[in-house]
């Protein structure tokens, strides 16, 4: 501690007095000793002042009275000068140093040295000689002596007067020094007393308003210092300690506030950690932790244990990361700043939670450094972050597994963010090029501004189809595909259109051949049912037929003999009525009429045959082994008049070496005489020609009759009904409209298709597709011709 | 609260404006004594045109040299105009000043005047004679006698100053009077003849401006500034003539053309003419008048007159 002097340790009041009181007394001696002094040297200069100017006007004075010889004058104004109190003496000597004139009368005629003992030779011959006046002080200071040069008048033969005489006047100034003393010595006790005074009120004020409102300042201050902060001094007015008990109370004012604040704010930072799970501790320079409240609710340890040492606490910590936690808990690692980490901990019941923490050095103001660390328990979050990767990894996985095309476009410039690789698939180009070249790149300009469009007024939750789109792809091909897509919020890329494409070419494809084959299934029903409906009307047909065509016979056999009966009976009686005609007519016609009823009673019986053989449903026969080159050669056989009738054209084309087919030889000749009779039919002259050839089918392995004509050809609507039973061109011509449909039905039964393809004016071709009875290496075949 | 630096600074600046306001110490009046003598008239016409603004300077008028010599010995003056003996004079009995400036050579302008009755100066034998003893009328009426072969006991000699001169004459209290101008021309006017005048004497009749040595050393610029102030007035004369004259007749109090008259009878050497005078000529002259004084017993001692001539301040004009 360093010493303190009495000034440092004594009150104001007493020490301002008591300096103001030193101050008067130096003041006092100072006044003594320097001020009256001075204010002595002072009186001597003016009085010298007044003296050399009363010499000037005197020297002047005396001169012209002597110049103009009125001696008596001189002394009359020496008598004038004895009357001034302080003049002491004064009087004139001439040339010679003998007094001529003087204030006492008795020294006139005696030398000056001898009259007066004080006037000094020295100084009147050194007035004469400098012919200016001179003033000397006394001794004791007390008088001054003042001396002037006076012309008394010439020698005789001088032009220029030398006699020179002088003038002494003795002033006295110890009468004036004297009430300059008194004076002054009245001002400077004045002075002190005022000083005294002074410092008596100074004194009294500084107790009244100093000394005392200081002490209640303090007294405030040790109530503040124990921690009373509603303590006020409540003072009021405009002086300094009035100022600074405002300022202290609107300093405790601050402090009760900032502690409310601070009390207010641990308490919302308490519940704020309660809330956040978040839990804070510090390590100190002597390795002891403290945990909040908070951390030890998490850690599930007693409150009793929330002071414990950093091994304790990285007891706390799970095996595996103990020794790595270690090392963020040195407070003594001030160059590391703030870290964060996170780590496993053990509670009180054994579980371990997930912790996230920050750490952070503080350097302490005293001792060593503080580290201040917060625990924030993770593990809902970690599992939920786990959840949300494995979510967003599924739907990674949905986006890039899906076999549709899909593409993420922004909503608002309709930039594309994203696309699976089924989307790189159907464009044929990367994702890049996808993205680089945007929606323009697939799609038209008309189609994407009303998808855009579309896509702009869609709300939450509806979604977008659309059934068919042109989609451009790379090659420059077109297909269509269905597009469907909706509205999502995707994070910070905020709206987006997720669209799904799908090529829909295969599907139309498949769906055309369905209606093909749905037309077929209920053109093969209608088979169905007219085969049934003709085996039933064949079945009741036939017995009558029987009745018809036996009956007939007996008739006729009755005619030959009716009629030689009948014959006589002409010849007997003449020519008579029979049946309306005369018997004549009749018997020329009788013959024809019943060969008529014979071969229309056979020709139903034909129909009924081909009816049953139509419907007939058994397989019998159909095992056999067809050599479909026979098959094809026999009807061209059998048909070698007909052929000839109709062109000049005909070919026949049979490849070698075809597999041989499961059926009926019988038949599938059947067939081929049926379609090679309509194509010769359906030639309209000679020079038109019919081609018949056999192949392998390479694509289905089929063995393949296909008979082709320069004919007719057929309109769309005849070529959809050619195999419906009873349906005919050639009705005038006495077609019955069985001969495709019984032909379609055989070729079915042996498992093949009967496939027409026509155009009116472009002939018609037919096409028998039977599948081969053994697999064999014959595709590529050429056909041989013959 | 300030900073230190700036504190500092305020309380210098405060303590400076204190001293400079308070404790200023009165400037020196430089007091320059004269009587009244055409040739130091420039000084009261510099002062008239209010030339006078960087020295201050007091013109302490007299009524006679006398005065002015008295006044310069008691050390009431710091300069004075006047004649070269008389500042021989006063070098024998203190050489405590320096001869600045040469006003002007009188050419005519003093003169021994008499009642018309007397027709020279052998006549002025056994005759009273005016003259102020004091100063330059001894050397002039030593210098007028000797002319005639006459001595100082072959007249009766009557001091009288110059303000007295005019009355004694009119009174017949003298016969003749050893007088300057403006009161020459006052008594030609009354009908006195001139038997002796300074054109008779060219060169020895001179009028100078000395100053104490303790006031030149410490101000000589401005003693400068009082020479250039001179010169100035000179040039006022020239241009301005008549208003110069009007101007200086307030104190010649001669009227009329005498103003001019009498300048006619004086050269008033310029700076550069000056300059000339002080390098040389002037101690020619002034051994001249020392040796004339000590022939007619009118100085005791000799006089280092080369010590008493100080051309510095007027050099410094350049």
């Amino acid at each position: 501690m360093r010493q303190q002097f009495f000034f440092q340790k004594a009150p104001l009041r007493y020490i301002v007095p008591s300096m103001l009181a030193l101050f008067a007394a130096m003041a006092f001696l100072y006044s003594f000793l320097v001020y009256v002094p001075l204010a002595e040297r002072e009186l001597e200069k003016s009085e010298l002042a007044e003296i050399f100017q009363e010499l000037s006007y005197l020297q002047r004075n005396f001169e012209r009275q002597f110049r103009k010889g009125q001696f008596e004058e001189v002394q009359q104004e020496m008598s004038a000068l004895g009357a001034n109190p302080s003049h002491e003496f004064a009087f004139i000597v001439d040339d010679n140093g003998i007094v001529i004139a003087s204030t006492r009368l008795g020294m006139i005629g005696k030398r000056a040295v001898d009259a007066y003992p004080g006037v000094l030779g020295k100084e009147l011959s050194e007035v004469k000689e400098r012919l200016a006046p001179l003033v000397g002080i006394s001794e004791n200071g007390h008088g001054a002596t003042g001396y002037a040069p006076i012309t008394l008048g010439s020698f005789e033969h001088e032009l220029r007067p030398s006699r020179v005489g002088v003038f002494v006047i003795a002033h006295d100034m110890s009468a004036k020094k004297a009430a300059m003393r008194i004076y002054l010595e009245r001002q400077i006790l004045l002075l002190v007393l005022a000083l005294g005074l002074v410092a008596f009120v100074i004194w009294l004020m500084l107790s009244v308003w100093l000394a005392r409102p200081i002490m209640h300042l303090r007294r405030a201050a040790e109530r503040l210092a124990s921690g009373d902060l509603t303590v006020r001094t409540g003072f009021s007015g405009g002086n300094e300690v009035a100022v600074i008990g405002r300022a202290f109370d609107s300093m405790a004012e601050s402090m009760e506030q900032a502690r409310n604040k601070v009390e207010e704010t641990g308490e919302k930072l308490r519940e704020a950690q309660a809330l956040a799970s978040l839990g804070s501790f510090e390590i100190n320079g002597e390795g002891e932790t403290v945990l909040s409240a908070e951390l030890c609710r998490m850690l599930m340890v007693p409150d009793e244990l929330s002071r414990l040492s950093v091994d304790a606490f990285l007891g706390m910590m799970h095996g595996d990361d103990r020794s790595r936690v270690r090392l963020f808990l040195d407070p003594m690692e001030e160059e590391r700043g703030s870290a964060s980490f996170d780590c496993r901990v053990v509670n009180g019941r054994g579980e371990t939670r997930s912790m996230s923490c920050i750490v952070k050095t503080c350097p302490a103001r005293t001792g060593a450094a503080v580290l201040i660390g917060t625990m924030q328990d993770i593990t809902e979050r970690k599992a939920g972050e786990q959840a949300l990767r494995e979510s967003e990894e599924r739907f990674r996985l949905i986006f890039e597994q899906s076999q549709d095309a899909q593409l993420i476009f922004r909503l608002g410039d309709f930039d594309i963010i994203d696309a699976n690789s089924a989307a790189e698939d159907l464009l044929c180009c990367s994702l890049e090029e996808i993205i680089r070249g945007g929606p323009m790149f697939f799609m038209g300009a008309e189609e994407l501004g009303r998808l855009k469009e579309e896509a702009g007024s869609l709300g939450k939750g509806t979604a977008l189809a659309k059934e068919t789109v042109d989609i451009r792809k790379k090659s420059g091909e077109v297909v269509t595909a269905s597009l469907s897509g909706q509205v999502i919020k995707l994070g910070a890329l905020g709206d987006s259109f997720i669209c799904t494409l799908r090529d829909q070419t295969e599907r139309l494809r498949l769906e055309m051949e369905a209606r093909v084959n749905q037309s077929r299934l209920i053109q093969a029903n209608k088979m169905t049912s007219i085969g049934t409906l003709a085996s039933g009307v064949a079945h009741e047909i036939n017995n009558p037929n029987n009745f018809i065509m036996f009956n007939a016979g007996l008739i006729s056999e009755a005619w030959k003999d009716a009629s030689a009966l009948l014959d006589e009976r002409m010849r007997e009686r003449g020519s008579f009525p029979v049946g309306g005609m005369p018997y004549a007519e009749m018997r020329a016609l009788m013959p024809e009429l019943l060969a008529g009823m014979t071969e229309g009673s056979r020709r139903i019986k034909s129909i009924v045959e081909m009816l049953k053989d139509f419907s007939r449903n058994d397989r019998d026969g159909l095992d056999g082994s067809v050599d479909v080159n026979r098959a094809v050669s026999a009807a061209c056989a059998l048909l070698g008049n007909q052929i000839d009738k109709h062109t000049d054209n005909f070919e026949a084309s049979c490849a070698e070496g075809l597999p041989p087919v499961k059926g009926s030889m019988q038949r599938i000749e059947q067939v081929v005489i049926n379609l090679l009779l309509n194509a010769l039919q359906s030639l309209p002259d000679r020079k038109s020609g019919v081609k018949v050839a056999t192949y392998i089918d390479s694509v289905s392995g089929t063995v393949n009759i296909k008979v082709s004509d320069e004919g007719a050809g057929m309109s769309k609507e005849v070529l959809e009904r050619i195999t419906e039973p009873f349906f005919t061109t050639k009705l005038t011509s006495g077609g019955t409209g069985l001969g495709l449909s019984i032909s379609y039905s055989i070729v079915k039964e042996h498992g093949g298709t009967l496939e027409f393809s026509s155009e009116p004016g472009k002939g018609t071709s037919a096409v028998i597709k039977l599948p081969a009875a053994a697999a064999g290496n014959h595709i590529g075949q050429k056909p041989a011709h013959f | 609260m300030l900073p230190k630096g700036k504190a500092l600074f305020l309380l210098t600046i405060v303590i400076l404006a204190i001293t400079t306001a308070c404790s200023r110490e009165p400037e020196r009046p430089l007091r320059v004594g004269t009587n009244v003598w055409p040739g130091y008239e420039p000084l009261y016409l510099a002062k008239d045109l209010s030339f006078y603004n960087e020295t201050q300077v007091k013109l302490v008028e007299y009524s006679s040299a006398t005065e002015v010599i008295r006044a310069f010995r008691g050390g009431e003056l710091e300069a004075a105009a006047v004649t070269l003996d008389e500042a021989l004079l006063l070098a024998q009995a203190d050489g405590g000043f320096r001869i600045i400036l040469v006003c002007d050579y009188s050419n005519g302008a003093d003169a021994l005047l008499s009642k018309p009755s007397l027709k020279d100066i052998k006549s002025l034998r056994g005759r009273r004679v005016g003259v102020e003893t004091g100063a330059l009328g001894a050397y002039f009426l030593a210098r007028a006698l000797d002319s005639e072969g006459l001595k100082a006991d072959d007249i009766t000699v009557v001091p009288l100053s110059v303000d007295e001169h005019e009355r004694a004459f009119n009174e017949e209290a003298v016969d003749a009077v050893v007088t300057f101008e403006p009161v020459r021309t006052r008594l030609l006017e009354k009908g006195a003849s001139v038997l002796f005048d300074s054109s008779r004497i060219p060169g020895e009749i001179v009028d100078v401006l000395i100053v104490r040595n303790d006031y030149l050393s410490g101000n000589r610029e401005k003693a400068g500034a009082l020479l250039r102030d001179w010169f100035r007035a000179l040039e006022h004369i020239e241009k301005e003539p008549d208003d110069a004259f009007a101007r200086m007749d307030a104190r010649l109090r001669m009227g009329g053309e005498n103003p001019k008259e009498a300048f006619k009878l004086l050269w008033l050497p310029s700076r550069r003419e000056n300059i000339g005078i002080l390098g040389g000529e002037l101690e020619k002259t002034a051994e001249k008048l020392l040796s004339v004084m000590s022939e007619n017993r009118l100085i005791d001692k000799t006089v280092d007159v080369r010590a008493l001539i100080d051309s510095g301040p007027l050099k410094g004009l350049e």
